[in-house]
């Protein structure tokens, strides 16, 4: 094979996912190893417990190299969590070619114009993707080369988040010792997984319902308009059934994803869910229409703040294509309804697609991460855009 | 703390200070009761002790005219007697309705003033009704959360519940019985834990038992005389429409039950009312009690119980009301009883699993406490 493989890796809250991608000559990502176990020393997307944590991704590793037969030596990971935002940054050149004809420099220099965004000390630019290019402020443009004008604009959406968070992701997986070759936004790497280019050109939500954070991302007219992470996931579902019911942890996930729904109308037709008695815990019997209410209003409120945030962004009215979610809690029963009721929008789920191989890793949406991950992978290997190490990632590790 | 503990109320704002009129009364001992506003008029019409008006070169005696911040400013003016009335004590109560400028504003300055003197502090705060408005809402919350953060304990109720508890009154007769309830309750708590008893509830136990329920719990207050007044409250509670006939006791992983009453007040009866209660509990469930004991209380038996239970916003409509006796005379041999119940949210670090995690705030909201809990929806079991 022309080229090496790509390994992906999500620390998520809820499991710790690998993915080992090859690049086959016809052009088709084939997966060939998949590692993945129940997550430990993670909460709202965010590392809480290093050693426990770094445990739990060496024993995925491990458990990928065994499957795909490639010894693992460096990874792509997934960055997330509540500190992770999107801000879109405008940057302006004076074109100095004395006809007005914009030059290959100019594009280049209004990039980095652009890309130059203060931000606070604490924080570290993690993707930078430009939008569109203002001509005089005026006449928007995909490609401006070679057209007229006396100043040269650009929109570059800028992702950035807390350096010491992203850098304790990071640790985990270098305290192995793994090299980390390149980070990306987790949303970003969902929305590359589960998105056709239609979709993109007419306008889409992508919404990656984690464990402990929820990724957002909207296309319109092909490019990333907007993108950020609420610190909310499946995992305050959990813990409001768990603080509701005054029932242990583990029988409130059981709950959530046997017995409740998000949709707080649905019809029930078995009034009452019998939890049984189990070690030290007496059993219970719970009303499902409180269960309901309790996971609906949970997901409505996540949900709005979303559709609040992205109305604030003023992107709402270019998406043609509806909503697309994806992530563990896409399986929660529902809430297809309910994201169409919030957004009055169209919904899907969204499952891992352009990627071939290993049926687990395209059959469920929490799986779009981290297959997004290694076509990012590829991605980035074929556009030699980003040499190994390139952004905060270099910088941090040569000081 | 010595024998006695010294002890203070302090009523805050319009609210405050009608609640802090009705437990003023009944508050035996030496506890300080005062109320503090920045309206001069509101001030006038308290009934408590102590009068404070705060903020009166700012406001002019006009109050704040909803905005915390002039609540806050009021309290930076006048902090020095603030400080005087919160010294030396070892335990103080502060009392207000959420929503207000002076209530919102001057509630967590204060209970800040109050821990700073070395006190143990709790805030009893009501909630505004749902019909005041999403502004006033918001204003309540970062309120609430101001507190959460100096405050030892903090007891939430929403004024929607003291409504559905008051039933079909009128607005000042709802009004009055809402503030008559919450005056009883914070009047009976403050003896409990400032007189000395023979089973003593101090605040160790108070905290203990706030920090098992880890969320929320329903409070729940008879008063009864007469022969057998320990049955007659018992029943009331245990029956009463907020334990949803007893259905939230036996689900109460905690319970605390404190009981006032006079010389006369018999071993059998406290037995009594104990058994009763208990007969009523999960066999696993804590049970804290303690009794109060006052020269002045003869005939007369209040029992305050607070449940910690996971319904905290249990069912909103009681579908049928607990019998209530005909109000009568006193008289020595007939049982006479009152009875009021509401639930009451014991707002702790009821996080769960996001317990030890930094909390995930948006627009003043701490979005890790469950949805239901913040938009005050009611469980049914």
């Amino acid at each position: 094979m022309a080229n090496a493989p790509v390994v992906g890796l999500e620390i998520g809250t809820t499991k710790v996912i690998a993915l080992v991608g090859e690049l086959r000559d016809d052009g088709v990502i084939m997966i060939t190893g998949i590692g993945e176990r129940p997550s430990t020393g993670v909460r709202k997307g965010e590392i809480i417990d290093i050693e426990n944590a770094a445990l739990c991704v060496k024993s995925v590793l491990a458990m990928a190299e065994e499957r795909s037969n490639v010894a693992i030596r460096e990874v792509l990971l997934a960055v997330s969590g509540g500190h992770v935002q999107g801000l879109v940054n405008r940057g302006t050149v004076p074109v100095f070619d004395k006809d007005g004809e914009i030059s290959r420099e100019d594009l280049d220099e209004v990039m980095e114009v652009a890309k130059a965004v203060n931000l606070p000390p604490e924080r570290e630019i993690l993707h930078t993707i430009s939008q569109y290019y203002y001509i005089d402020n005026d006449q928007r443009v995909i490609n401006p080369e070679g057209m007229q004008g006396a100043q040269l604009s650009v929109d570059m959406l800028v992702i950035h988040g807390v350096r010491n968070r992203l850098n304790n992701t990071v640790r985990v997986v270098r305290n192995i010792p793994v090299d980390v070759h390149d980070v990306a936004a987790s949303g970003l790497c969902s929305a590359l997984s589960v998105l056709t280019a239609e979709q993109k050109k007419s306008g889409v939500v992508v919404i990656d319902l984690g464990g402990g954070k929820t990724d957002y991302v909207v296309y319109a007219d092909g490019v990333v308009a907007s993108a950020g992470v609420l610190g909310v996931g499946g995992d305050h579902v959990t813990n409001d059934i768990a603080l509701g019911f005054s029932i242990p942890t583990a029988q409130a996930e059981v709950l959530k994803r046997e017995s409740g729904s998000v949709n707080a109308k649905a019809a029930v037709r078995v009034p009452t869910v019998t939890l049984p008695a189990e070690g030290g815990f007496p059993g219970r019997t719970l009303a499902v229409r409180s269960l309901n209410l309790i996971m609906h209003a949970r997901m409505d409120e996540v949900l709005a703040m979303i559709k609040r945030r992205l109305e604030k962004d003023d992107v709402l009215h270019q998406v043609g294509a509806g909503v697309v979610l994806t992530g563990g809690g896409a399986h929660m029963a529902g809430i297809v309804e309910l994201a169409e009721a919030v957004f009055g929008l169209p919904c899907a789920i969204g499952k891992p697609r352009n990627v071939s191989g290993l049926a687990a890793a395209m059959s469920g949406p929490e799986y779009a991460t981290v297959s997004g991950l290694v076509q990012y992978g590829f991605k980035t290997v074929k556009e030699q855009a980003r040499p190994p190490l390139s952004g905060w990632l270099g910088r941090i590790f040569s000081r | 703390m010595g024998m006695h503990t010294s002890i203070c109320i302090i009523g805050v704002g319009g609210a405050g200070g009608r609640i802090v009129g009705h437990a003023a009364p009944a508050v035996l001992g030496a506890a300080h009761v005062a109320a503090v506003n920045t309206d001069a008029r509101e001030l006038d019409q308290a009934r408590a002790p102590v009068k404070l008006q705060i903020g009166t070169a700012r406001t002019g005696g006009l109050g704040t005219g909803g905005a915390p911040s002039a609540g806050r400013l009021a309290v930076d003016d006048d902090l020095p007697t603030l400080r005087e009335i919160v010294a030396d004590k070892d335990f103080v109560i502060v009392v207000a309705g959420l929503g207000g400028g002076t209530g919102s504003g001057a509630l967590p300055a204060i209970v800040r003033a109050a821990a700073d003197g070395g006190a143990l502090t709790v805030a009893v705060v009501t909630m505004p009704f749902a019909f005041e408005g999403a502004k006033r809402q918001g204003v309540a919350r970062e309120a609430l959360r101001a507190v959460q953060e100096v405050a030892d304990a903090v007891v939430v109720m929403a004024n929607d519940r003291l409504a559905e508890a008051t039933g079909e009154a009128g607005l000042k007769a709802a009004f009055d019985r809402a503030d008559d309830l919450l005056g009883r309750s914070v009047s009976t708590l403050c003896n409990l834990i400032a007189q000395p008893g023979y089973i003593k509830l101090d605040f160790a136990k108070l905290q203990h038992m706030v920090q098992h329920c880890d969320g929320t719990c329903s409070l729940a207050f008879a008063e009864a005389s007469g022969a057998d007044r320990a049955a007659v409250a018992a029943t009331g509670l245990m029956c009463g429409t907020l334990l949803e006939g007893g259905k939230l006791a036996a689900a109460a992983k905690a319970v605390l039950v404190g009981i006032v009453g006079g010389p006369d007040l018999a071993v059998r009866e406290v037995g009594e009312l104990m058994e009763a209660i208990q007969a009523g509990l999960a066999p696993d469930c804590n049970l804290c009690m303690g009794t109060h004991v006052h020269d002045e209380r003869r005939d007369t038996i209040q029992v305050l119980m607070l449940v910690a239970e996971s319904w905290s916003q249990a069912s909103a409509a009681p579908a049928v009301e607990a019998p209530r006796s005909v109000k009568q005379p006193r008289s020595g041999g007939r049982s006479r009883q009152k009875q009021s119940q509401t639930t009451l949210g014991l707002q702790l670090p009821g996080r769960g699993r996001f317990r030890n995690v930094e909390p995930t705030l948006l627009d003043g909201e701490d979005l890790d406490t469950p949805t239901y809990q913040r938009r005050g929806l009611a469980l049914e079991t």
